[in-house]
């Protein structure tokens, strides 16, 4: 495995002014954090330990109070065409059909056409698993199709660093898995040009599921707390082998919180 | 199989047929409106008949001819239609300066919430003179004013929801766009525009009301050039005054009659369609009360291949649009100039405040001079009067359509049976009641006191039951669920549940429904009936007993201005913010 960094968060703070505008709010404390290439980081951590805040800085939508966050040895400080996004509530444009919505980000700024840009659309349909579904509506959608569409539409600008707030958790367990699986093996099976992957979620077995590393964040102002390495083979995991992961992560999770 | 795909082709083929019809007559026939109106609007000014001559019954008698109000009814909709497109474009211009620069909110919003509670019939001696000034001696500035009158009564409503639509537009969605790039512009047209669609449509489709009052309130008025004819523009509106200076119950019938026609015309073949269309624009909002909206016309269309042509050759005017217009705005380095303005926001405030300061002190003292100081002591008695008139007005209507609202909109089937029908009632302008009112008066030999309340209400009352059927479906379906597990006795569901559920959208309605009363008020407390004046002593009297001397208008006006704007300043907007913040889901 080479073992190159991709990403480097280097100290970061985040504060947020407060609502009567006296104090500020520490949200994010003194993040140091790599994630390597061919990496898949999860982050784990109580409801305000300052996840999607972190997550949100990393894809360049806000910027650090203090501290530098470092995306393939060059400064980040606004977003990147090589990060993309997907989004927990899907976020799909509602007047958009799924090939609009997946084509979003490659219609500007790249010096595509639009056959390269039909091209990849359709290559991207097929891989995700939305044939047949080219010319229909958001709304018109299951929920797992939406995020296909939102999976489909992040990978289409080809990012090295793909970012998941919570992907799965608007779905249901049996879809959410189905859905999981499938990224997994495009990722594995090398046929996306994304390298590394991070994922915020609730779901500890899941974490454990799909994850080398998994990160658990305290809150109150937001840090890292434990960093846990998976070291049963991605392929031979099951619910039972990972059951003593789970379970360790998850009592550490209910020791850290704090009222 | 293969015979039935076959006979589904051919249904298919003639459906197309027929959308590709319809299509053509839709846009041929606004297309002829346009060229038609363009080509007659291009007179000088005298060729427009006066309103003492065609008063007379002997005179120039087929003006009030049924035959007249088809092309009558054109050169309305026509100015309907491009007082609708101006105000389209101030929306976006000021909407956008308003949404993305503090300092231009600064002094947009203020004078847009202040314009749009002030009656526009208080001005039109001023537009009159500035526009007809525009294009002297020639039908054009007449029309510009009627035209500039349907403005004034959308423009600020329309505006105010792109601005307040482009504020909560979903933040995960802006978050997309940043991702992925998009510039300010893109940002615009990608997003914020699309998604604020159904509420711009929705709003023009309420406040087509105020535009059509305005529209017949300034036929009738027009212009007084400078020997003081009062000059009348072919339209509905003049008709109207005509038959009322002549008497002529049933040719008011008629015009009443025709502007019903132009009303759902424009509603079944533009604004129904578009409504449909835009349905599929909304962002899911978890309530599912509200009906999908119904279009014959949009079903009949939507097989047309002419329509899948034009929205073919669409996507490449669109990708010019996005990406290859704005090159034009960064090669002039235009981008770097906004930003430094933008940067200088502290110096922009201090100035605006400072010559905010400098104008009111130099128009207070100008005013002063010029006012007639002979009728001050006379105008705050008038205006007291006048408000009282517009409140009581506003609370019965109130007190009636809230309920009402409640009622239909807390049916499926009820409200889609009858929100299209109070859609077409509610668009007619309160002006037009104004015959029936009279006929009833003068058969009675009563007074108008009392009878101008319903002239009033009629201006305003579908603002209170629009907003509030609006309101009572953005209800949360889990919400409303609630209290009906847990039933509340009558008065509890209305204090606890209801009223604080939809109260932003009463204040909203409240808002609305003002400056429409003190519009209908203006106009209904003197009234014309053959040789007879029909009037109550009030601020609006005074002002059309004075219609074209400046300096009594002017005053007039003024004191109209100043209770508004105390109402805006102490009512309304503190009422609005709280409700805002204290009940919303």
């Amino acid at each position: 495995m080479e073992n190159r960094e991709l990403l480097k968060v280097e100290a970061v703070c985040k504060n947020f002014q407060s609502d009567d505008h006296q104090s500020d709010l520490q949200v994010l404390e003194d993040i140091t954090l790599n994630v390597y290439k061919n990496e898949f980081v999860s982050i784990v951590g109580q409801s305000g330990a300052g996840k999607s805040t972190l997550l949100r800085s990393i894809a360049g939508l806000l910027s650090p109070t203090t501290g530098k966050i470092i995306f393939e040895d060059k400064l980040l400080n606004k977003p990147d065409p090589n990060i993309s996004m997907v989004f927990q509530h899907f976020a799909l444009f509602p007047w958009l059909t799924v090939e609009k919505n997946i084509a979003f980000g490659l219609e500007n700024n790249r010096g595509l056409s639009r056959e390269q840009i039909n091209h990849r659309v359709n290559n991207l349909i097929e891989m995700i698993g939305l044939a047949g579904y080219e010319k229909a509506y958001p709304r018109e959608l299951s929920g797992g199709m939406k995020q296909r569409v939102g999976f489909a539409r992040a990978l289409a600008t080809e990012p090295s660093l793909l970012l998941l707030d919570e992907p799965f958790s608007a779905l249901d367990i049996v879809t959410a898995k189905q859905l999981s699986e499938d990224l997994i093996d495009i990722w594995l099976g090398n046929q996306i040009a994304t390298k590394s992957i991070i994922m915020i979620t609730h779901d500890v077995q899941q974490a454990v599921q799909l994850s080398d590393r998994i990160i658990l964040m305290d809150s109150h102002p937001g840090r890292i707390g434990k960093i846990y390495k998976v070291d049963i083979p991605r392929g031979k995991r099951s619910i039972k082998n990972i059951v003593d992961a789970v379970e360790e992560i998850t009592a550490e999770l209910v020791a850290r919180i704090t009222v | 199989m293969l015979q039935t795909a076959g006979i589904d082709r051919k249904k298919e083929r003639v459906r197309s047929a027929i959308g590709n019809f319809i299509l053509l007559f839709i846009i041929a026939l606004f297309v002829f409106i346009l060229v038609a109106s363009l080509i007659k609007m291009n007179q000088p000014l005298t060729k427009l008949p006066a309103q003492d001559n065609l008063s007379k019954k002997q005179a120039v008698g087929d003006f009030l001819s049924v035959g007249n109000l088809a092309y009558f009814s054109m050169r309305t909709m026509f100015r309907m239609i491009v007082g609708m497109a101006w105000s389209f474009l101030f929306t976006l211009v000021f909407g956008v300066l308003a949404v993305r620069y503090k300092t231009a909110r600064r002094i947009i919003l203020p004078l847009v919430n202040f314009l749009e509670s002030v009656p526009l019939l208080g001005f039109l001696t001023f537009t009159t003179t500035f526009l007809l000034g525009l294009f002297p001696g020639n039908v054009m500035g007449a029309e510009a004013v009627a035209v500039f009158a349907v403005f004034t009564g959308q423009a600020w409503n329309i505006m105010l929801t792109l601005y307040q639509t482009m504020e909560v537009v979903p933040s995960d969605l802006a978050d997309v766009t940043t991702q992925f790039k998009c510039n300010a512009w893109e940002k615009f047209w990608r997003l914020e525009f699309v998604y604020s669609i159904p509420g711009l449509l929705w709003n023009v489709v309420i406040s087509q009301t105020a535009a059509w009052f305005a529209l017949v309130a300034s036929e009738q008025v027009t212009a007084t050039i400078p020997n003081d004819t009062n000059l009348m523009l072919p339209g509905i509106g003049s008709y109207i005054q005509i038959a009322l200076d002549r008497a002529d119950f049933i040719a008011c019938l008629w015009a009443v009659f025709a502007l019903l026609i132009n009303v759902v015309l424009l509603n079944f073949l533009v604004f129904q369609p578009l409504i449909k269309a835009s349905y599929y624009f909304r962002y899911d909002e978890g309530t599912t009360s509200s009906n999908p909206p119904k279009s014959i016309i949009y079903d009949l269309i939507e097989p047309a291949s002419l329509g899948h042509w034009f929205l073919a050759k669409f996507e490449g005017f669109k990708y010019f649009w996005l990406y290859r217009l704005p090159k034009v705005w960064y090669f002039f380095k235009l981008d770097f100039i906004f930003r430094i303005l933008g940067k200088m926001r502290r110096f922009f405030t201090t100035l605006w405040y400072i010559v905010l300061g400098i104008v009111v002190i130099v128009c207070a003292i100008k005013l002063y001079h010029f006012l007639p100081h002979s009728d001050f002591s006379i105008i705050p008695k008038l205006t007291l009067y006048t408000t009282i008139r517009v409140v009581i007005a506003m609370i019965v209507a109130g007190l009636i359509f809230t309920p009402l609202a409640v009622w239909v909109a807390s049916d499926k089937r009820r409200l889609s049976f009858i929100q299209p029908i109070g859609q077409v009632i509610g668009s007619i302008p309160s002006n037009v009641y104004t015959p029936f009112i009279v006929i009833f008066i003068s058969l009675g030999y009563r007074q108008l006191e009392w009878w101008i309340l319903p002239l009033i209400m009629v201006g305003c009352q579908w603002y209170y039951f629009f907003n509030v059927i609006g309101g009572y479906l953005a209800i949360p379906d889990d919400i409303k669920e609630v209290t009906k597990i847990f039933p509340l006795s009558r008065f509890r569901w209305w204090t606890q549940y209801l009223i604080p559920s939809i109260l932003p959208y009463i204040v909203t309605a409240i808002i609305n429904a003002a400056g429409a009363a003190w519009n209908a008020d203006i106009a209904a407390e003197s009234i014309q009936w053959g040789k007879n004046t029909i009037e109550v002593t009030g601020l609006g009297q005074y002002i059309s007993a004075n219609d074209g001397i400046k300096d009594k208008s002017a005053l007039g006006t003024l004191a109209m201005c100043f209770v508004v704007g105390l109402c805006i300043a102490f009512v309304w907007q503190p009422l609005y913010k709280y409700a805002r913040e204290r009940f919303h889901y």
